[in-house]
């Protein structure tokens, strides 16, 4: 199997969606002309023309409401807006019209777009570029929040993203663009709504989220040679969550971190915690342990940007503790 | 419709109009009463401006609306059980009681965006606009917005995309003299909305918003530039809301009198008739027979069933696991 960039895999994704349907339509700030500020919709433009690749004015909440239009008029569009802590630009159009018009007109209309996003740390972006904001659109009723943490699963997500009658929030990990994985050649869809098993163990469960799960991964590596097994699952899909997996985990290793870049309180750890506790109380050795960012907002300087998120280290010292209960 | 407007489409439209405000004055009745509940937003005294704009659009356009929409709605001619009955929260309702008063829609008559969130219809409008311009089959989208919602962000963001992508959309602003109790004057310095089309690079046109007929030529005229890939357009169109904001306006924001300098758009239109030459009985037979089509309607709406929530819970369970 040939081995591509996350980046590339989603543009992958973006050319063949493109191809295959004539309605799908990509809009956004420098998406088109420059092809994207991450390079994700490079060679669009030149491919399917400036009518179906659109550079925007900045308008975030003009581009998410002209694509609730542009939804319920039978195009399939794609909205790129460049960094998630923007969404709040556009929180109206997913929250009010998105979400609440797929829901009350099911019957006549679907709602079928995608919100393409990227946030997270490792870029010294500062307060105001580096959040991750999962739980933001995770709380939208209808409204899918899709994490991809490999080129593969980036590129299955995001042609299931498009193909989806539902509207889809797709928050990309800016430190993931340029690390590379093996993607499949041709079709091959990723369902929305599914986490994946990463790496099976049998001590722990570590349910990860985006570049977190990278780390876990890394850590099950290190505590692997202390004789600590690891499961590492990717949860993917934040909403609809795939409870069923995630609590079979569990069951089976009686132990569980949940995992995040997100803010740790109110967050979407909280949420996991919880509904694996509720499912798997009586195989728990332990009370679900969670590891998200601290809550303050994200520091430019590289030296302190580090230390408000999990890393590895932080997850094997949490393990290592929990292996003791 | 043809213009100008023959005798028999002036009755038409007179029809409509009349038929809106039966409907808002039974709405009122019935919301006073509890057998409709949540807000109620009537447009009455801006008949003229729903019911002239909507009848400039033909099969195949789409209709934006904001949460005073029932003149629309009679306009795009909604089914009028189905519409009384969403807005009682029946299961025969258009969205099955999960909608409202305020954004209910008819994808089969174009109406794809009424919304209670003052600028949705700007934004959508691009939307459904970019859409139609892709498909070049010469479809337009009348987007229907008010006086408060051109302090909106979504008001600039709308009409600058629309201008820049040269989308066939018609912005009619019906001025009605208040964002909810702030009086134009007191949240516009230029009180002269069309001007703004200007800034965009887009023809603005002021009209009377009480004349049915005014009204609905410049939309007519707007639409059909659009449809030849003229481009957007604006339309302020002058009114007054005689009614409520809501069912639970309390009042004492108003200048006594202030309303007197507008013309009733159906005072005005009935004139008009009598003076084609339209026998008085042939008008008071048009009012009772709006009447009858209203009672009706209003019959088949409270006599209908309540929505079963299991219809709901299936859609939880698919999302969130949650057991019936």
């Amino acid at each position: 199997m040939r081995e591509l960039t996350y980046a590339a895999a989603l543009n992958e994704a973006l050319l063949e969606e493109m191809e295959r349907d004539g309605n799908v339509v990509v809009l956004g700030q420098d998406v088109a002309l420059y092809g994207g500020v991450f390079g994700v919709t490079a060679g669009l433009m030149n491919k399917f023309g400036d009518r179906r690749v659109v550079d925007t004015p900045i308008s975030e909440n003009g581009m998410v409401g002209a694509a609730v239009g542009m939804a319920m008029s039978g195009l399939r569009p794609i909205v790129e807006i460049m960094y998630a802590d923007f969404l709040s630009l556009a929180l109206d159009s997913l929250a009010n019209a998105a979400s609440v018009f797929s829901f009350i007109h099911a019957n006549q209309l679907s709602v079928p777009m995608v919100v393409r996003t990227q946030g997270g740390t490792g870029s010294a972006a500062g307060p105001q570029h580096s959040k991750s904001l999962e739980v933001w659109t995770a709380h939208l009723p209808y409204v899918h929040t899709v994490m991809p943490a490999s080129p593969a699963d980036a590129k299955g997500l995001l042609k299931s993203a498009i193909r989806s009658e539902e509207p889809v929030v797709f928050l990309e990990h800016r430190g993931l663009y340029q690390v590379t994985g093996p993607v499949p050649e041709g079709e091959s869809l990723v369902p929305l709504g599914t986490a994946s098993i990463v790496r099976p163990g049998s001590h722990v469960t570590v349910c990860a989220l985006s570049r977190m799960v990278g780390e876990a991964s890394a850590a099950a590596d290190d505590l692997a040679d202390e004789g600590i097994s690891v499961e590492v699952i990717d949860v993917r899909s934040l909403r609809p969550l795939d409870t069923a997996l995630l609590a079979a985990s569990a069951r089976r290793t009686g132990r569980v971190v949940v995992m995040a870049e997100s803010w740790l309180r109110y967050g979407p750890t909280a949420e996991i915690a919880s509904v694996i506790t509720e499912a798997a109380f009586a195989e728990l050795r332990a009370p679900v342990v969670r590891l998200g960012a601290k809550g303050i907002p994200v520091p430019a300087s590289p030296a302190l940007e580090a230390a408000t998120v999990p890393s590895r280290t932080v997850l094997a010292e949490s393990i290592r503790s929990l292996m003791e209960r | 419709m043809q213009l100008p407007l023959g005798t028999e489409d002036l009755l038409t439209l007179h029809r409509r109009m009349t038929l809106s405000r039966q409907l808002d004055e039974e709405l009122t009745r019935l919301s006073r009463a509890g057998s409709i509940r949540g807000p109620m937003h009537t447009s009455t005294g801006q008949e003229a401006a729903g019911i002239g704009a909507t009848a400039a659009l033909r099969p195949g356009d789409v209709v934006t609306l904001t949460h005073r929409p029932h003149a629309q709605y009679v306009g795009m001619e909604i089914p009028l059980g189905p519409c009384i009955a969403e807005m009682a929260g029946r299961a025969t309702g258009l969205s099955g009681g999960r909608a409202g008063h305020m954004i209910i829609a008819d994808a089969t008559r174009g109406v794809l965006g009424a919304s209670g969130v003052v600028g949705h219809s700007l934004l959508l409008a691009v939307g459904h606009g970019y859409a139609h311009k892709l498909a070049g089959r010469g479809a337009v989208t009348l987007c229907v917005t008010g006086d408060g919602a051109v302090n909106s962000g979504a008001f600039n963001e709308a009409l600058n995309m629309a201008a820049l992508w040269q989308l066939p959309v018609i912005f009619v602003v019906e001025n009605n003299q208040y964002g909810l109790t702030v009086r134009l004057d007191r949240h516009v310095h230029e009180t002269t909305l069309a001007a703004r089309g200007r800034g965009y690079g887009i023809p603005g046109t002021r009209v009377d918003g009480n004349d049915v007929e005014e009204v609905h030529r410049a939309v007519r005229e707007a639409a059909d530039r659009a449809r030849s890939g003229g481009g957007p357009a604006l339309i302020e169109a002058v009114t007054y809301r005689t009614g409520p904001f809501s069912m639970s306006d309390r009042g004492g924001y108003r200048i006594e009198a202030e309303g007197s300098g507008f013309t009733d758009p159906l005072e005005l239109s009935a004139q008009r008739l009598r003076d084609r030459g339209v026998a008085a009985s042939r008008l008071e037979e048009i009012d009772r027979a709006v009447a009858g089509e209203l009672a009706e309607a209003i019959e088949f709406a409270l006599s209908s069933p309540w929505p079963d929530p299991a219809d709901l819970t299936e859609h939880i369970q698919r999302w969130d696991g949650v057991p019936a």
